[in-house]
C-alpha cells in the first residue's frame, strides 16, 4: 500500500478570524486513482461550539469520530457540563497517542470558540499537538492549500471574510491534488450560529 | 474476480452479482449466489475469496438476528451499515486480521425509503446512489453514472443492469455467463437470473 494516508484521499483545512473559526474540506472518496462518492463529510460538528475535520483513511474517520462522540457524551453525562474547546484538543491528542504503535490512520484538525475566543489545533496520526498557529491544513492537498492559504489570510478578518479565503485556499489547493476535490464544504462558526456553504471545484 | 454492482431507485433497490467460483484456470460453478439475505427488506452482496465471503456473510447474519432480538426485532438499513462497517473496523487491528472481502448491502427500510451503502475490507462506509465492487468498477462505474437519475422505476433499474451485465459481457477478460439479481422493494426481494 503506497501510503495508506493517500489510499482515500482528501483535503482539509482550518482557519481563524475575529471571534470566529472556518473549517473546510474537499468531498471525494476513493480507492487510489478510482473515486466512489462525491459527498463524503469530513467535517464534524462535536458540540456547539466545536468542530472536528479529518482527513485520512475511512474507516478510521468513521472510527475516531466515533470514539470521540463517545468520550464528548460520556463526559457531558458523567460532568454534567459542556466540553471546553482546549479540553477537547487535548482529549484528541491524547487518544491519538494511546494508539501510538498501531495508530488511526487519520490526521485532525479540532477549531472552536471558547468564550469568543478562537481555538485552533492540528494533530500527525500520533497525537502531537501543535495550536499555534492561524490556519492549519490536512491530507493529500495539503501542502498546495499552505501556499493559497499564506497568500490570502490576513489576521482577525470577519466571518463572511473568513468564508470567503477558505473557500479559495481551498479550491485553489484542491484544484491541483488528484486525490482530492469533487467540490468543498465551508462551516464559518460564530458565537451566534454555524453556516455551511457547498463550493464548486474542478470537477475531475 | 467477483463483480458485485448495485444501484437505488425511487423505492427499490438492486443489487447483481455475476455467479462464477472460480479455482485457478477453471470455473468451479456458474450459479453461486453471492447475495445474502439479511432478512426480509436487507440483501448484502459480498465479493471476495469463497472462504471469507461465507464466513464474513454468516458472522454478518447470525450476529444482526441477535441484534434483532436482544433490542426488538428490527434494525433499520443504516443502523445495519453501521454495525456491518464496525465488524469490518474492529477486525483490522485484531489478531486475525481483516475480513477480505467487500460489500454493498442495500434495502429498504419499513416507511419505504431505499438506501444501498458501499463497504470495503478496511470499515470503510459511504451510502451511494449506485456503485459497484471489484473489477466491476473499471467498467461500470461510467455506465451508471451516465444512465442514473433520480427516483428511478423499478424497470427502468432493470434494463440499466441488463446494460451493466452487457458491458462486462463484452468487455470484461472473464467470461460471466450467468448473472443473479435480487431487488428489494416495500414488498420483499425478487430474484431474477439473468
Amino acid at each position: 500500500m503506497s501510503g495508506i494516508f493517500e489510499y482515500n484521499g482528501g483535503s482539509i483545512v482550518g482557519m481563524k478570524g475575529k471571534n470566529c473559526i472556518a473549517m473546510a474540506c474537499d468531498r471525494r472518496f476513493g480507492q487510489q486513482m478510482s473515486t466512489i462518492t462525491t459527498n463524503y463529510q469530513k467535517v464534524f460538528k462535536i458540540q456547539d461550539n466545536i468542530l472536528l475535520a479529518l482527513s485520512g483513511l475511512n474507516s478510521d474517520i468513521h472510527t475516531f469520530y466515533a470514539l470521540m462522540e463517545k468520550e464528548i457524551n460520556l463526559y457531558n453525562l458523567k460532568e454534567n457540563r459542556k466540553m471546553k474547546p482546549t479540553t477537547f484538543a487535548n482529549l484528541v491528542a491524547s487518544s491519538l497517542y494511546e494508539r501510538r504503535f498501531g495508530p488511526f490512520f487519520v490526521t485532525p484538525i479540532v477549531a472552536g470558540l471558547e468564550n469568543g475566543k478562537p481555538i485552533l489545533a492540528t494533530y500527525d496520526s500520533i497525537g502531537c499537538k501543535s495550536d499555534l498557529d492561524d490556519f492549519q491544513v490536512g491530507g493529500t492537498g495539503g501542502n498546495y492549500i499552505y501556499g493559497a492559504c499564506e497568500a490570502f489570510f490576513k489576521p482577525d478578518m470577519s466571518p463572511e471574510e473568513l468564508e470567503e479565503v477558505i473557500g479559495q485556499s481551498l479550491v485553489s489547493g484542491c484544484d491541483r491534488d488528484s486525490l482530492s476535490g469533487w467540490g468543498g464544504v465551508v462551516y464559518v462558526l460564530t458565537e451566534q450560529k454555524l453556516t455551511v456553504k457547498i463550493l464548486k471545484t474542478k470537477q475531475t | 474476480m467477483d463483480s458485485i454492482f448495485g444501484l437505488q431507485g425511487g423505492d427499490f433497490v438492486i443489487i447483481a452479482c455475476d455467479g462464477s467460483i472460480a479455482h485457478s484456470i477453471l470455473k468451479i460453478k456458474e450459479t453461486e449466489d453471492k447475495i445474502l439475505k439479511l432478512d426480509d427488506h436487507k440483501i448484502f452482496g459480498i465479493s471476495g475469496e469463497g472462504a471469507d465471503r461465507n464466513s464474513f456473510g454468516e458472522l454478518v447474519h447470525k450476529n444482526h438476528s441477535l441484534i434483532r432480538y436482544k433490542t426488538g426485532g428490527y434494525m433499520n438499513l443504516q443502523e445495519t451499515a453501521h454495525f456491518v462497517r464496525s465488524m469490518y473496523a474492529q477486525a483490522i487491528r485484531s489478531r486475525d486480521g481483516p475480513h477480505q472481502c467487500n460489500g454493498l448491502l442495500g434495502g429498504v427500510d419499513s416507511d419505504g425509503t431505499p438506501s444501498l451503502y458501499w463497504l470495503d475490507y478496511l470499515g470503510s462506509l459511504q451510502k451511494i446512489t449506485r456503485g459497484a465492487q471489484g473489477y466491476a468498477n473499471y467498467f461500470l462505474l461510467g455506465l451508471l453514472d451516465n444512465q442514473y437519475k433520480p427516483n428511478l422505476t423499478k424497470e427502468e433499474g432493470i434494463e440499466i443492469i441488463k446494460k451493466c451485465i452487457k458491458e462486462l459481457q463484452t468487455r470484461f477478460l472473464i467470461a460471466q455467463n450467468k448473472f443473479i439479481v435480487k431487488i428489494v422493494t416495500k414488498q420483499g426481494i425478487e430474484v431474477i437470473t439473468i
